[in-house]
Order: structure tokens, then C-alpha cells, then sequence
């Protein structure tokens, strides 16, 4: 094995090791600690053995190994772009709640009305 | 509920007090006056919502003896619109109207407004400048509102002659079923597709937008038109 197979073994190992740890623990989700488990266990077998992912890669018909990775990570990109982007628009519209909650419970408090009746709709 | 507001004013039939004047407003500290006086001369309650103002937008809304309610920071005209529609219903509001912070609206066309409402004829009064009247309004912009009408009644199946008229009067039970959760100005996009999935009953009345040279740079630019249509679509996908 090269130095760099090595080293990125380890640090993958210890990143699936971490998150076994959290999953027991019950420390986070457990559905995502799986999936990046599986993140993790793919990355490790694919630069410990790249020869089953060249193989993997022309069962679908790519020629290069490199290949399937840049492809596998350009749609990664794309997906976990999409999902940021919805979950901040959702954030967004959770604070604005938030922003005019606020300003109505400040007018009745500043001009002195029945703030229980701020919750009615 | 202690009454805001002015006093030897006009009425348009009915309590004046049960009508609620929703006016969205940001950094429109030079405007804001301008506008207000003249709802002045009517017998409704006015609440202005300073979308996170950084002038003295607010300080002007309280001097014109408005209800003021004031956003920590900008979130949109739309988020601004659904604060002063919520604050309106809790303080017992029968109609809502809302009404542009910038001067473009007459105030004299809110009575055409409440109208149908006020007769039970129609749950939502649209104002519409293509049956009424425009000043000043550039070809550039009139293309786009065009165009915008196009897509609202490709997209949201409503027929109007107008969209994104911040004009527009809602019955007590039109604004509780809408909810405007599009912060920006795509909210006027969202209000139309609401009217169609609520069933509720609309209809267009003429009136007169005034464009100035200051609005037209503040407002939206044409290109904010696909930015509009963008978050529509986004819209639609995360809820």
C-alpha cells in the first residue's frame, strides 16, 4: 500500500469508528450517521482496493474508475446543493415567523392591548 | 381596543373601524407622510408594518398617528403584508385593504375597493391599473406587467388584467384563509394562486397607479420579474 492509502485508511477508519460511537451513544440522528457510515466504508474500499472500482465503473459503462468518482461527486454536489438551498428556505420563512410574531406581541405591549388576543386567528 | 387614528374623517359606509389599511413599508421615511395623509381623510384604521427599516420610516408612521408594527429586520414585503393582515384580525378587522408605502396608490380608489366586499358580492377586491388608469408608467415596465399577467393566468389559472397590484381589499374570512408565506415580491404572485385554491370569490376594480421617477428606481426592476418566476417554481417544490 502507498503512504497515501495508508494514511487516508486511518483517517477514514477512525471517521467510521467516530460515528459507530455516536450511533451507540445515541449522540445525533442515527438514519445520517448510516449514511455517511456508508460514505466512509465505500471511500475506504475504493482507495484501498481501486481495482473493484474500475471494475465497478465498466459495469456501467464508464471506462475509468476516476471517472465514475468525479460523476458520483458532481451529482452529490448537485443534490446536497438542492437540499441546502431548501432547508434554508425553510429557515428563512421559520425566522420570519419568528420577526412578526415579535413585532405584533411588541405593538400590543406598546400600546397596551390584550396580548391574548395576539393568538387568535 | 383603543382606536388609532384620526379624527372628522370620511367614511365609506358601514364602521369605519372595522376597515384596516395594511401598509407595507420600507425605508420610505420621505414618502411615507405623503401617503398616509390621505388615508387620513377616512374614518379607517391604518397600520403600517416597517419592514426593518435603517431611516426614520417608523418615526414618520407614528407622527401620522398610525398603528406602527416594526419587523427587527427586512423580511420582505410579503412577510410584512401577512404581519399587518394578522395584527388587522386580531384587532377584529372585518375588511383588510393593502396599500403601498410609496405613493402610487389613491386613496380615493380604496372606497371603489370595499365596495363588493361590503355588499358581500366578492371575498377578494383586486385593484387593477389596466382598467383604470396609469401615470407615468414606462414601456419596459408595462411589458412586464404584461407578461406577468400572462404567467399568472398560466401559472396560478386566474384571470386578471393585473398582478403584483399591491391594491387590493380582502374580506375578514379572504385574508384568514390566505397566508402569505413568500417573503418578497413574489407574494403577490402567491395571493392569486391562494384565491383559486380557497375558491374564494374575486373580482377587479379600476384604479390609478402614479409611477415617479424615485419609485420606478426603488421598485422592482424588470429583471426581478424572472427572479419572481424562480421562486414561484422553487416554491412549489419546497414547502
Amino acid at each position: 500500500m502507498t503512504p497515501f492509502q495508508w494514511i487516508t485508511l486511518v483517517s477514514l477508519s477512525a471517521a467510521l469508528l467516530w460515528e459507530l460511537i455516536r450511533m451507540r451513544t445515541g449522540r445525533g440522528p442515527w438514519r445520517q450517521g448510516a449514511v455517511r457510515g456508508v460514505v466512509w466504508t465505500m471511500a475506504a474500499v475504493a482507495i484501498a482496493k481501486p481495482e473493484l472500482l474500475q471494475a465497478a465503473a465498466r459495469l456501467i459503462g464508464i471506462q475509468r474508475g476516476a471517472d465514475l468518482v468525479f460523476y458520483v461527486t458532481a451529482l452529490a454536489f448537485v443534490a446536497t446543493s438542492f437540499f441546502l438551498y431548501a432547508r434554508t428556505i425553510r429557515l428563512q420563512s421559520q425566522v420570519t415567523e419568528l420577526v412578526r410574531e415579535l413585532a405584533i406581541l411588541e405593538a400590543h405591549r406598546t400600546h397596551g392591548l390584550d396580548s391574548r388576543t395576539t393568538r387568535q386567528r | 381596543m383603543s382606536g388609532k387614528g384620526f379624527s372628522g374623517r370620511r367614511s365609506t359606509g358601514g364602521d369605519g373601524a372595522d376597515v384596516w389599511i395594511v401598509v407595507p413599508a420600507y425605508n420610505e421615511q420621505t414618502r411615507l407622510s405623503a401617503t398616509l395623509a390621505p388615508l387620513a381623510a377616512w374614518d379607517h384604521q391604518v397600520v403600517v408594518v416597517d419592514d426593518g427599516s435603517t431611516d426614520r420610516t417608523g418615526e414618520v408612521a407614528a407622527a401620522a398617528n398610525a398603528w406602527c408594527l416594526r419587523h427587527l429586520f427586512n423580511c420582505g414585503q410579503g412577510a410584512a403584508l401577512q404581519t399587518g393582515i394578522d395584527f388587522a384580525l386580531r384587532q377584529g378587522a372585518k375588511i383588510i385593504v393593502t396599500f403601498d408605502a410609496d405613493g402610487q396608490h389613491d386613496a380615493q380608489d380604496i372606497a371603489r375597493l370595499i365596495e363588493p366586499i361590503r355588499s358581500g358580492q366578492v371575498d377578494v377586491v383586486l385593484g387593477s391599473r389596466f382598467l383604470g388608469s396609469t401615470v407615468g408608467l414606462p414601456r419596459g415596465r408595462w411589458l412586464i406587467l404584461k407578461l406577468g399577467v400572462l404567467f399568472t393566468r398560466l401559472f396560478s389559472r386566474v384571470r386578471v388584467t393585473d398582478t403584483h397590484n399591491g391594491l387590493r381589499a380582502f374580506s375578514r374570512s379572504a385574508a384568514r384563509s390566505i397566508r402569505i408565506t413568500i417573503g418578497g415580491m413574489a407574494h403577490a404572485s402567491e395571493i392569486l394562486e391562494q384565491i383559486r385554491q380557497h375558491n374564494l370569490r374575486y373580482c377587479e376594480v379600476p384604479v390609478t397607479i402614479k409611477y415617479f421617477d424615485e419609485t420606478l428606481e426603488k421598485g422592482q426592476s424588470n429583471w426581478n420579474g424572472l427572479r419572481i418566476v424562480a421562486r414561484l417554481f422553487v416554491g412549489r417544490i419546497v414547502r
